[in-house]
C-alpha cells in the first residue's frame, strides 16, 4: 500500500467516522484497562479514548484458536481485533505503541497487526484473564502452529496490555 | 577446427569436474557458515530471551518488596489496588517462566528452577496476607517485606548465572540440533573435499599412465624404425657390394679390357647388364636416403653454402646428357648470389634429382633454366625450370609420393627410381623448407625449392664489394 493510498484511506475512515465522532464515546462506567490515545478521531478523555471492561466486550468480537509461547497447547482467546478496535476510535497513523502495566512498551507497524488479523484478547479459553495470568489484555496472533510465530511477533504479542498510541 | 561436442568433453571434462568440485567444497563451506551463522543468531537470541526473563523476575521482585515497604509507611502514592497490581505483576513474571516454550530454558535449570518454585511457594502464602493488610501497618507488612528480601540476593545470584553462563540453559534438544547441523556441514565439506581429492588423484593416475604408455609406443617405434633402418643400412651394403662386381666387371667386357667379346649380342649384353646395375644401385641409395630420413637419422652437417655456384656444378654432370639431346642449360645468377646454410651434401642431392627429371622429362630442343635467389620474405627461392612433357595435378601428385612414377610412353624411355620428387621434398623439409612443383601438361615443369629466412646467410656490402673485386 503506498503512502498515498494510506493517507487516502485514513481521510476516508476520518470521514466515515465524524458522525460517531459527534456521538462520542460513553464514559467508562468500571475500572479503566485500555486507552487509546494519539490520533484518534473518537475520544472520552482528554485526547483519548478510554475502555473498561464492559466498552471492549460491547465491540465486535472474534475467537481465535492459536498458540503463545507463554502458555502451553493450544488456547482459545475471544476479543475486539486491533482494527475493529481502531475503527471504533477512527484512529489512523502507520505506527502503533503498546505498553503494558510493567512498562513494557515496544513499537508495532500498524500493518504488521492488521495484516496478521491481531486480536487484543479479554477472555482466555472462556475465562477472563487476571493480571497473574498475563491479562487482563494481551495482544495475540491466529496461528496454526507454535512455529509459526516469529520473534517479531512474539516481541509484539504484550501481555497486560494498558495503553495503546497511535502515531 | 571444428568442435566436436565429444572431443570438447573428453578433453575439458576433466577441468570441468575439476571445477565442479571446488565450486561444490566451497559451496558447501559457505552453507555450513551461514546455517552457524545463523544458529549462533538464534541461540543468542535465545539467551537474551532467557536473560530478559530471568531480570525481569529480579526487576519485579525489587518493585513489590518497594512496594509493600512504601504502603506500610502510608505513602500517598500508592494505595491497596496498586499494591495488589505489583503483587500480580511480579507473580504474573513468574508464571511466564513456569509455563510455556519460552521459560523451558530457564526451567532446564535446576537451580532457577527450584527459585521459581519457592517464589510462587512464598507468593501463595502472602496472598492471602495481603489481602488483609492495613495501609501504614508497619507489623504487618515486616514479615512480607522479610520473606521477599530474603531472595533479593538469590535471585540476582541466579540472574547472573543465566547471564553468565547462558550455554547451560540451551536444552538439550537444542545443542544436538547444533551438533548433528556442525557434523552434517563438516560431513558435506569432507565429502566434496575427499571427492575433490579422489578426482585428482585419479586424474594425476591417469595421465602418468598415459606418459608411460606414450613412453612404450614410443620406445618400441624407436627399436622399430632402429631396427628398419640397420635392416635397410645392412641390405643395402650387402647390395652395393655384389652391384659394385657387377657394375665394375661390365664395365671392364664394356670396355674390353682384356679383348673382344667374341659376339655381338654378348656387347649388347653387357651394356644392358651395366646400365641395370648402375640403375639398380641409384634405387638402392635412394631407399637408403629415404629410409634414414623417415628415421629420423639424418643429421644435417650444415655449412655455408653458394647457391648459384653449387647450381653451376650439378648442371656440368648433366652437360653431356643435355647437350646429347640438345637441350639447353642456363644457371642465374652470374654473380652476387645467395648464400645458404644448410647441408651441401643433401642440398646438392635434392637440386641433382630436380636437374635429372628435367633431363629426363624435356623434349630435344627444350631449355631448361635454374635460378637463385633471395625473394621479399628473404627466404632463398631455387627454380628448377623446364620445357619438358610437364604434369597434370592427378599426375602431380602421384609424383610426389615414393614409387609414384607416371607411366606414360615418354617416361617408359627414361627409367627412374619415381623416388627422385619424394626425396627431393623429405630433403627440403628437413631443412624446415619446401618443395613446391609448379606444371603444365605439355607445356613444362617448375620446380621451386624454397629455404626459410633463417637460412638465408646475410651478404654485407663490403663482401659484395669484395665479391665483384675479386670477381673482376
Amino acid at each position: 500500500m503506498t503512502l498515498l493510498s494510506k493517507v487516502g484511506l485514513a481521510f476516508v475512515a476520518l470521514l466515515l467516522s465524524f458522525p460517531a465522532g459527534a456521538t462520542s464515546l460513553p464514559q467508562p462506567a468500571g475500572e479503566v484497562v485500555l486507552t487509546v490515545s494519539g490520533n484518534v478521531g473518537v475520544t472520552n478523555g482528554a485526547d483519548s479514548a478510554e475502555f473498561d471492561m464492559d466498552m471492549l466486550a460491547a465491540l465486535p468480537q472474534r475467537e481465535i484458536t492459536t498458540y503463545t509461547p507463554w502458555t502451553e497447547g493450544e488456547i482459545e482467546f475471544e476479543g475486539v481485533t486491533v482494527s475493529a478496535l481502531m475503527d471504533a476510535v477512527a484512529a489512523s497513523g502507520e505506527t502503533v505503541t503498546a505498553a503494558a502495566l510493567n512498562d513494557y512498551e515496544v513499537e508495532i507497524p500498524f500493518e504488521d497487526l492488521t495484516g496478521r488479523n491481531a486480536l487484543i484478547a479479554i477472555r482466555m479459553n472462556g475465562e477472563p484473564m487476571s493480571v497473574r495470568e498475563k491479562g487482563p489484555l494481551w495482544i495475540v496472533y491466529p496461528v496454526d502452529a507454535p512455529e509459526d510465530l516469529s520473534r517479531t511477533m512474539m516481541r509484539t504479542m504484550v501481555w497486560q496490555l494498558r495503553r495503546i498510541g497511535v502515531e | 577446427m571444428s568442435l566436436d561436442p565429444r572431443r570438447f568433453v573428453l578433453r575439458y571434462g576433466k577441468y570441468l569436474t575439476v571445477a565442479l568440485g571446488v565450486a561444490l567444497f566451497v559451496g558447501t563451506l559457505l552453507l555450513s557458515i551461514q546455517m552457524l551463522t545463523r544458529e549462533a543468531r538464534s541461540v543468542r537470541q535465545f539467551t537474551a530471551t532467557g536473560s530478559w526473563m530471568a531480570s525481569q523476575v529480579e526487576r519485579e521482585l525489587q518493585r513489590f518488596i518497594h512496594a509493600v515497604d512504601l504502603f506500610a509507611l502510608g505513602a500517598p502514592t500508592i494505595d491497596k489496588r496498586q499494591l495488589v497490581r505489583r503483587f500480580d505483576i511480579f507473580w504474573s513474571r513468574i508464571d511466564v517462566v513456569m509455563r510455556g516454550t519460552e521459560g523451558e530454558a530457564l526451567r532446564n535449570s535446576p537451580a532457577f528452577l527450584s527459585l521459581m518454585e519457592d517464589l510462587l511457594f512464598e507468593l501463595r502464602v502472602t496472598d492471602p496476607e495481603l489481602k488483609v493488610l492495613e495501609k501504614g501497618d508497619t507489623s504487618a507488612a515486616e514479615p512480607i517485606v522479610e520473606r521477599f528480601s530474603g531472595f533479593v540476593k538469590r535471585t540476582h545470584h541466579q540472574v547472573q548465572d543465566v547471564m553468565t553462563t547462558s550455554e547451560e540453559f540451551f536444552t538439550r534438544e537444542r545443542v544436538n540440533t547444533v551438533i548433528a547441523q556442525l557434523i552434517l556441514s563438516m560431513l558435506g565439506v569432507l565429502g566434496a573435499g575427499s571427492l575433490l581429492i579422489v578426482m585428482l588423484i585419479r586424474e594425476l593416475r591417469r595421465s602418468t599412465a598415459l606418459v608411460e604408455s606414450e613412453h612404450r609406443a614410443r620406445q618400441s617405434a624407436e627399436k622399430a624404425s632402429f631396427a628398419k633402418t640397420s635392416f635397410l643400412a645392412n641390405m643395402s651394403h650387402e647390395l652395393r657390394t655384389p652391384l659394385n662386381a657387377i657394375i665394375g666387371f661390365s664395365e671392364m667386357m664394356r670396355t674390353r679390357i682384356y679383348g673382344p667379346l667374341g659376339n655381338e649380342k654378348y656387347e649388347d649384353y653387357v651394356r644392358d647388364t651395366h646400365e641395370s646395375a648402375v640403375h639398380l644401385l641409384d634405387i638402392i641409395n635412394t631407399i637408403l636416403e629415404m629410409s634414414k630420413i623417415e628415421a629420423g637419422a639424418t643429421t644435417l652437417h650444415e655449412d655455408p653454402i653458394e647457391v648459384a655456384e653449387l647450381l653451376r656444378s650439378c648442371t656440368r654432370l648433366f652437360e653431356e646428357r643435355a647437350s646429347a639431346k640438345g637441350i639447353s642449360v642456363t644457371v642465374g645468377p652470374d654473380r652476387d648470389g645467395p648464400m645458404l646454410h644448410a647441408d651441401p651434401r643433401l642440398v646438392k642431392q635434392c637440386l641433382l634429382n630436380l636437374l635429372s627429371n628435367a633431363v629426363k622429362f624435356t623434349r630435344p630442343g627444350g631449355t631448361i633454366a635454374t635460378f637463385a635467389r633471395i625473394d621479399e620474405a628473404g627466404r632463398i627461392r631455387i627454380e628448377v625450370r623446364d620445357t619438358g612433357i610437364g604434369m597434370t595435378a592427378a599426375e602431380l601428385r602421384v609424383a610426389l609420393t615414393a614409387f609414384g612414377q607416371i607411366e606414360n610412353s615418354y617416361t617408359r624411355l627414361n627409367e627412374g627410381t619415381g623416388l627422385g620428387l619424394p626425396l627431393s621434398k623429405e630433403l627440403a623439409e628437413l631443412h624446415d623448407g619446401s618443395l613446391s612443383i609448379l606444371s603444365e601438361a605439355g607445356r613444362g615443369t617448375t620446380a621451386v625449392l624454397l629455404f626459410p629466412s633463417s637460412r638465408t646467410i646475410p651478404v654485407s656490402r663490403e663482401c659484395l664489394i669484395q665479391g665483384r673485386s675479386t670477381a673482376a
